[in-house]
């Protein structure tokens, strides 16, 4: 029997099994015998299908079913998936002013090939009752799971190509309620780690310069949960970390293998912030260094945002509308900034700038507000635009098909790849 | 070692039913299992390929002097003047061709891949083999695959349940 390891390779056949084959299909030449080993046919051939073929393919009989739900098959056959079937998803969301309201009775996830059609499939949904999904922000992935963090503290993950869906247990309660949640590979323990940030408590004190402002102290803590390994020790909870050491800011984390990246308040004045620096949390030895942000700008502003591209942390500032400079940070004891790339935009962004790798290591793409997708060139800085979310055709696969239009919707557009990954093992 | 046409140092291998291929070297070094037995030495003599018939062999053979790179005994006219993009293309044409046979010999096809370790021809049969089962019902897998259903029905039911969209 194949057993569970993190091996990223297929292991070596082990036990070659001879397969009796039936009289139509008996070898040609005789003083041949035809078998395949077990190898061969997993880790070979069925590991090229998709996942819902596998799923289906676990009824064939005991065997079958304990290969391809253990961990080197599933781990393989995501990297083949990585190198092969790389996707977009959207998650569209519907404005909500009060973020303590519902923003939709159902969650839909679609896929969608950006600059092949501007057609999205739906793959997922999820009806909540009986009051609907909370506002969420911005949906994380990693490695086929998707990730929804809702504003007010709620936390799902889903794998949509399994319907796989869960939620997380409730956190440490936080006295702010703007929420951002952290996820991740840890490929020192083979796990999926999930961090939160939350306040424990603020006092604000009035300074002492004359002019009336007040300075506020936070504080504030940090937690995680682990799953996705193969230890029957999970507990499925929280558990605290050291505290940060500055409060984090409730701005979407970054996640590259194995490190965290939070942006953080390191000085504020006159209940504003001065400036803001960038938490680094190792999930090796789960603790937290301090780097500053990079040298165009000291504060992480409304339209400025963290990003990650070619597995390296990113920075977009975007000093007007019409501009964004891309930021690349090298990773190590400290974190080295260079200027990347600027880029003139054809459309000016209302809010925020988002970056993402796409499958030519050569181009970006680049969401403005959740609303535009644009695929710019390193090479020569040309922009290309993908779609307008507004032109995006929507299709239930249920005959219906529709289009957003003018509406206010956030159409959050995150990198996917198809897995068989369980979030709980049964 | 039999030696051919300017230094080109050629390979003798024997299959089990007697017959004997002469091969470049080069040629033969498409698998890694050769090669390596080449590197370390043993290829003195003909190599003996257990398991795999004259037939299979010889389309193996085919196979690797098609795909040796550059200046391989049935490409070395076209490297110099075609681009390659359209070498890949005329390539996966040819592969397209050379895939059409039934199901046995694929099958053949992938146990001499697999133990000759010839990634080309293993990803190339795996996949096409991928093209024909997807859809396939679970009865026709297990029939193709020779696998016996060892679930009873009420635990099979209970699978089937479990990710009834699969069998949608």
């Amino acid at each position: 029997m194949l057993t569970g390891n993190n091996d990223m390779k297929p292991p070596i056949p082990k036990r070659p099994r001879r397969m009796a084959m039936s009289p139509e299909s008996a070898p040609l030449a005789s003083g041949s015998s035809s078998f395949i080993p077990d190898d061969i046919i997993f880790f070979q051939i069925l590991v090229l299908l998709p996942v819902k073929s596998l799923v289906r393919f676990q009824t064939v009989c005991k065997s079958w079913r304990t290969t391809l739900t253990s961990i080197s098959f599933v781990r393989w056959h995501l990297e083949l998936s990585k190198r092969t079937r790389s996707t977009m998803v959207l998650v569209p969301r519907k404005y909500q002013e009060d973020r303590r309201k519902a923003c939709s009775r159902l969650l839909s996830i679609f896929s969608f090939q950006p600059g092949e059609s501007k057609c999205a499939e739906l793959i997922f949904r999820k009806e909540f009752h009986p009051y609907g999904i909370p506002v969420f922000s911005i949906p994380l992935h990693c490695d086929g799971l998707i990730l929804i963090p809702c504003i007010m503290g709620k936390i799902f993950i889903c794998n949509p190509a399994t319907r796989e869906f869960v939620e997380l247990p409730p956190g440490s309660p936080s006295v702010l309620f703007e929420h951002r949640v952290a996820f991740g590979f840890d490929p020192w323990s083979g796990t999926y780690k999930v961090a939160r940030h939350f306040i424990r408590s603020y006092r604000d004190t009035l300074q002492i310069d004359g002019e009336g402002g007040t300075t506020r102290e936070y504080s504030s803590g940090h937690e995680i949960l682990t799953f996705g390994g193969d230890s029957k020790e999970e507990a499925w909870v929280w558990k605290a970390t050291v505290d940060p050491p500055y409060p984090i800011k409730a701005r979407t984390p970054i996640c590259l293998p194995g490190v965290f990246f939070w942006s953080a308040l390191k000085s504020m004045a006159h209940g504003k912030v001065i400036s803001n620096v960038i938490l680094r949390f190792s999930l090796l030895d789960e603790t937290f260094t301090v780097h500053p942000n990079p040298p165009c700008s000291d504060h992480l502003g409304k339209n400025d945002a963290l990003s990650a591209l070619g597995g390296k942390l990113c920075y977009i500032h975007s000093p007007t509308p019409w501009e964004i400079a891309i930021w690349l940070a090298e990773d190590g004891p400290n974190l080295t900034w260079s200027l990347c790339r600027r880029v003139s935009l054809p459309i000016p962004r209302n809010l925020l700038a988002f970056a993402c790798a796409s499958t030519d290591p050569d181009k970006i793409f680049l969401s403005i507000d959740a609303r535009y997708l644009l695929r710019c060139d390193l090479h020569d800085e040309s922009l290309e635009e993908i779609i307008n979310m507004r032109d995006m055709l929507y299709d239930l696969r249920n005959g219906r098909k529709f289009t957003i239009g003018s509406l206010l919707v956030a159409h959050y557009m995150v990198p996917f790849v198809e897995s068989l990954l369980r979030i709980r093992s049964s | 070692m039999a030696t051919r046409e300017a230094g080109k140092k050629m390979i003798m291998l024997k299959s089990p039913d007697g017959m004997e291929f002469e091969v470049e070297e080069a040629v033969a070094m498409e698998s890694q299992t050769i090669r390596k037995m080449i590197e370390d030495d043993c290829a003195d003599t003909a190599i003996l390929i257990p398991n795999i018939n004259s037939k299979i062999l010889s389309r193996v053979i085919e196979y690797c002097n098609k795909h040796v790179p550059t200046t391989g005994a049935t490409g070395a006219a076209a490297s110099d003047t075609v681009a390659p993009a359209a070498l890949a293309e005329d390539l996966k044409i040819w592969d397209a061709e050379f895939i059409k046979v039934n199901r046995a010999t694929r099958f053949n096809l992938i146990q001499a891949a697999s133990y000759l370790n010839i990634k080309g021809l293993l990803d190339l049969t795996s996949q096409t083999t991928i093209d024909t089962i997807s859809d396939n019902s679970l009865e026709e897998i297990r029939s193709f695959l020779s696998t016996k259903n060892d679930y009873l029905p009420e635990e099979e039911q209970t699978i089937r349940r479990e990710n009834q969209w699969a069998f949608q």
